[in-house]
């Protein structure tokens, strides 16, 4: 239609500004709707990872922690991309490995050369529910709902 | 059955005012007893969009210092005798009135009124603590700007928490053309971030400027606009009514109307 043509004509701005606004939007209310602290989830990140670590060898470079948000309910989503099964050298690692139940067939040991990179959707290993709710405190006097707390 | 309902956004200047004067006129039109309560202490203005200003001459600080009853502070619409204003004190501070007081004046209210709309004041502060305080559910207005859309997601986290569970959202100022041009979220896009169920869509319309200009919502006035529709749907929908969202293509500024903006520059 002529008058959508026109309206692109006058359009100067960037088109896509209305994606950016909901991709930011979206990251921002992940954030302010869950209650822990950036200390918090720093301290959860860690002890993930100091868990994991035990069994398997994780891609460092490959690490995502996220806040995700949907209908209100907040996720912590963690990308934990394994670079390989922990053979059983080590001595500490290698009794906890024995601990774990069967199917993983430990006993065999794994090729050194073999990575196990778990595509996005498969490497989502922990889905923690925050209850958003929980703890929401009544904000201080002097708290405006710009600055709002939880933020990392 | 006396309902209260607390319009609120969390920040200011989104049409919490607006949307409290034309939904309390566009319900008493339907028939209701309706009080609209300016829950707005020290920057009161509900008044004013109602064109009530002049015959104020109480205010709820009044009622609750025994200076007068209810009934004298509140100032009954001649265009509508079915709807009431309940005035703030302008010369006072939000700090001049606590959550059971405003508890009490509502319950009072409740005796006699159908419909108790509370006009929020912006913030998440003591004000709109007491405005709250009151209210069984509540009327979330926002636009589809980042800094509302974040406001209001805190203000339902506030609710929820405070037990405020029937919580509906209004989107305002909705501007089609720029939703079209992707420069502007869309309801949808508002809608599925708070995910708050949806109540109305209101345009940004001229006329709400008229209408304030006037002192006469615009459910009044007798050229219909989009805005003035947008309420009356709203009414219908609070009153458990299946109304069909307005279509906001329709809304669009017509060919010619751009054409002009094009040459003279002008909105
Ligand atoms: N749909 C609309 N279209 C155009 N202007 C609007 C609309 N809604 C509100 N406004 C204007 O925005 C300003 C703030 O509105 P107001 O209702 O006082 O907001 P709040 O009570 O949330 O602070 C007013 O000048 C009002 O006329
Ligand atoms: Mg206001």
């Amino acid at each position: 239609m002529l008058s959508d043509l026109i309206d692109r004509l006058l359009n100067r701005s960037s088109p896509k500004s209305r994606n950016e606004v909901k991709r930011r939007l979206q990251q921002l209310l992940a954030h302010d709707r869950t209650t822990l602290s950036p200390k918090e989830l720093e301290a959860i990140q860690a002890e993930i990872l100091e868990v994991v670590s035990r069994y398997v060898e994780l891609d460092q470079d490959g690490l995502e922690f996220a806040l995700a948000s949907d209908q209100r309910l907040t996720s912590l989503v963690a990308n934990l991309p394994i670079r390989r099964i922990k053979s059983d050298d080590k001595d500490g690692a290698a009794k906890r490995v024995a601990e774990i139940p069967q199917e993983d067939a430990s006993n065999e040991p794994v090729p050194d050369n073999m990575t196990l990179d778990l595509d996005d959707d498969e490497a989502e290993i922990f889905k923690l529910d925050l209850d958003p709710e929980l703890g929401d405190v009544p904000a201080s006097e002097d708290s405006t709902p710009g600055n709002s707390s939880a933020s990392a | 059955m006396s309902r209260a309902i607390v319009v609120t956004s969390g920040k200011g200047g989104v049409g919490k005012t607006t949307t409290s004067a034309n939904l309390g006129m566009a319900l008493a039109r339907l028939g209701h007893a309706v009080v609209v309560i300016d829950a707005d202490f020290g920057l009161r203005n509900l008044d004013l969009l109602l064109g009530l200003e002049n015959r104020v001459v109480y205010t709820a600080l009044d009622v609750l210092a025994g200076q007068c009853r209810l009934d004298q502070a509140l100032v009954k619409d001649k265009r509508q005798p079915k709807l009431a204003l309940l005035p703030a004190a302008q010369n006072r501070t939000k700090e001049s009135v606590n959550a059971r007081q405003m508890r009490q004046i509502v319950r009072a209210l409740a005796t006699r009124y159908q419909y108790i709309l509370i006009d929020c004041p912006a913030g998440i502060e003591m004000g709109f603590r007491n405005a709250i305080a009151p209210a069984t559910e509540a009327l979330i207005v926002t636009t589809p700007e980042i800094s509302a859309v974040r406001d209001a997601d805190r203000v339902v986290g506030l609710l929820e928490a405070h037990g405020i569970k029937r919580i509906n959202l209004i989107i305002n100022r909705i501007r089609p053309a720029m939703v079209k041009a992707n420069d502007m979220m869309s309801v949808e896009d508002v809608k599925e971030i708070l995910a708050v169920p949806l109540i109305g869509i209101v345009p940004d319309d001229e006329q709400v400027i008229v209408s304030t200009n006037k002192g006469e919502p615009l459910v009044l006035a007798k050229e219909e606009s989009f805005a003035g529709r947008s309420f009356d749907n709203i009414a219908k929908r609070l009153e458990g009514q299946q109304v069909k969202f307005l279509d906001l293509d329709e809304m669009n500024p017509g060919f010619f109307s751009k054409l002009r903006q094009l040459f003279t520059g002008k909105k």
